[in-house]
């Protein structure tokens, strides 16, 4: 299948897909912007291969982000995942190739995703209830404890949203605070915080965690 | 274990940080082809949002490739509004193209027997089978309409709204509605035969026979003077609902439609690529008291598996179903919808739960819900108002009452920004 072609191909051999898929219309390419500036103008222009190429290139990385942020068994990654998609070639015209197209996507997919995970609460009503009696997040499947991931997993679930994120994109991804800034909006010096915070309240829950016996 | 948060060497922070990195989440091969697809399925969308210059140069070429191919494709009528909506298809012999360009409203598509076409039309896909002949009756975003005379069609209609979009297909023996789904329809020898393979669709038999609904899995055929159940992989009570609700009305709302992201290509050149849960749905289901079948949805949606448990709840809201498990399926079906996004499907839920749960807490929960639904996601603060004052005139002594005041008060309804009553 073409689509697929365009996205395993050389990087030459892609550019000249995505020249072809452009059809003369943009003139990205001729203008400086780099090959994946290309692909993502010609894929916002609605060239099905550019799309799936653009797709193929990045869904990996924004659905660990959006998977990270929501958590990762969450039933709504697979939808903050198209949003994503939709939002950037929505808003390609908006990319103005000062950073990578792959740092760019991933920008928005934390905003996405956070806005989700800070409307988590709605998820059940039941859940919901519990929240607003103050019973807190119900407590993550005994299965998903048994296991490394399954605490990491579970302990940076009782992170805010907002230290979710920046650990996550720091910490794990190891994207650079100025990086962090440009995706979210956020200020350096409140990354720091909400980093060093985050960072806190891990080592507070897996100290709590072993002192209950529990695997680390 | 290896991958353990350890805090020998590292701190638990750095350590867990580790663990994630060593295991990233990834979709599995399922996931990414659905969402590839549903990527897509939004790509025209996306070329609305073109600069105009260049959908109206788009819309002059395909007109020209349509007018090139006016020998094979025989098309009987065409617009000059260049703002007229256009359907784009392209026409196929065993793997090779052979024609591309537009149609216009008005325009018939005619395949041989060793042909396919695929039409793109607003948030449709639709293939067209060898043997067939297709006129497109409609090409209004909000309504598309296809006259089948004869062969098959295949459709994947995902709208971006639903509920605002609809799509009929007809034949000479029927019209078939939909608001979302994947459908085939086959037209030939005097029957219609329609297979659904997402959603719902109606059918409505031109000979004034009563219409149905048929559901994912199932396929209902239709002759010139009946309607004959031919396949039936799940029971459904949706059906009861659908007879019920729609006898003589044949021009009726078509019942709301659960999509759920398919497999197949978008160009639908392949059979969709059943999902676990699918393999799950044609299970002989076990006997299950409504009570049981609640549980198992509220199962399904905490392990993420929402379109499952929407199957399940879309069954008991059926009017055989007792009451207070119909409100808290359609109060779930809110939940799930609410999640995903479709908001206005979430609203309507809602709405179903308050309307039938009138007068019980169930009820008065789902009202609370709309309203906050309308108020926090819609952003319509009128309808919010007014859902809260519903509330408050339904239960005033209500256990969220208080909330529903402090709710009016933030929306300007002053008379309630007094200190709720102990």
């Amino acid at each position: 299948m073409t689509g697929e072609r365009v996205g395993n191909a050389r990087p030459a051999e892609r550019l000249r897909d995505v020249a072809a898929m452009a059809s003369g219309r943009f003139t990205a390419i001729q203008g400086g912007l780099d090959e994946d500036g290309a692909l993502l103008r010609a894929a916002a222009a609605g060239e099905e291969r550019a799309v799936r190429a653009l797709y193929r290139d990045h869904v990996d990385r924004v659905y660990r982000c959006v998977a990270r942020i929501l958590g990762a068994h969450d039933p709504d990654v697979e939808d903050v995942v198209q949003q994503v998609f939709l939002a950037a070639l929505d808003g390609a015209r908006s990319f103005d190739g000062r950073s990578k197209v792959s740092t760019w996507i991933v920008g928005i997919a934390t905003r996405r995703a956070l806005d989700a995970s800070r409307s988590r609460w709605r998820r059940s009503r039941w859940a919901k209830v519990s929240e607003w009696v103050g019973l807190g997040r119900p407590a993550a499947a005994p299965d998903a404890q048994l296991d490394a991931l399954g605490v990491a997993e579970a302990v940076l679930a009782g992170l805010s949203p907002e230290q979710r994120t920046v650990f996550f994109l720091h910490s794990v991804e190891g994207y650079t605070f100025k990086e962090i800034e440009e995706m979210t909006g956020t200020g350096i010096s409140t990354l720091h915080a909400r980093l060093k915070a985050a960072r806190t309240r891990i080592d507070a829950a897996l100290a709590e965690r072993a002192s209950d016996g529990e695997p680390r | 274990m290896s991958t353990q948060p350890s805090r020998d060497a590292l701190s638990g922070s750095e350590a867990l940080a580790r663990v994630l990195r060593d295991h990233p989440p990834a979709p599995d091969d399922l996931a990414r082809a659905r969402m590839e697809k549903r990527l897509l399925g939004a790509e025209r969308a996306i070329e609305k949002r073109a600069p105009a210059r260049t959908a109206r140069t788009l819309i002059v070429a395909g007109g020209a490739l349509a007018l090139a191919a006016a020998v094979a494709l025989a098309v009987l009528a065409a617009s000059e509004d260049p703002s007229a909506p256009v359907a784009r298809f392209e026409r196929r012999e065993a793997t090779a193209s052979i024609e591309r360009g537009t149609l216009e409203e008005g325009s018939s598509l005619r395949t041989a027997g060793d042909e396919v076409a695929d039409i793109a039309i607003a948030d449709s896909r639709v293939r067209i089978e060898g043997a067939s002949r297709v006129r497109i009756a409609g090409l209004a975003r909000d309504r598309v309409a296809l006259e089948l005379d004869e062969g098959t069609v295949e459709v994947a209609f995902h709208p971006r709204e639903r509920g605002s979009e609809r799509m009929t297909v007809e034949t000479p023996d029927a019209r078939v509605e939909v608001v979302g789904t994947v459908f085939r329809v086959t037209a030939s020898g005097g029957a219609t035969e329609v297979s659904v393979s997402e959603g719902t669709v109606r059918v409505v038999p031109r000979s004034g026979g009563e219409p149905r609904l048929v559901h994912a899995g199932d396929s209902t055929r239709v002759a010139r003077e009946v309607v004959e159940r031919v396949e039936a992989v799940t029971p459904s009570a949706g059906e009861e609902l659908g007879g019920g609700d729609t006898a003589g009305a044949e021009v009726a709302a078509v019942e709301p439609a659960i999509a759920e992201p398919a497999i197949a290509e978008p160009a639908i050149a392949e059979p969709a690529i059943a999902e676990p849960e699918d393999v799950e749905r044609e299970a002989p289901a076990p006997a299950s008291t409504p009570a049981e079948r609640l549980a198992e949805a509220r199962r399904l949606i905490d392990a993420g598996r929402a379109p499952a448990a929407l199957r399940i709840l879309r069954e008991l809201t059926a009017p055989s179903v007792p009451l207070a498990v119909r409100v808290e399926s359609w109060t779930l079906m809110g939940d799930v919808h609410h999640n995903a996004g479709r908001l206005h499907d979430a609203a309507g839920a809602y709405e179903s739960a308050a309307r039938e749960g009138r007068g019980t807490r169930a009820g008065h929960n789902a009202i609370y819900m709309l309203a906050r639904l309308q108020h926090r996601r819609l952003g319509d603060h009128d309808a919010a108002r007014a859902s809260y004052a519903r509330y408050l005139e339904e239960a005033p002594g209500g256990a969220l009452a208080s909330q529903v005041r402090r709710a009016l008060c933030a929306l300007d309804v002053t008379e309630h920004c007094a200190p709720s009553p102990p």
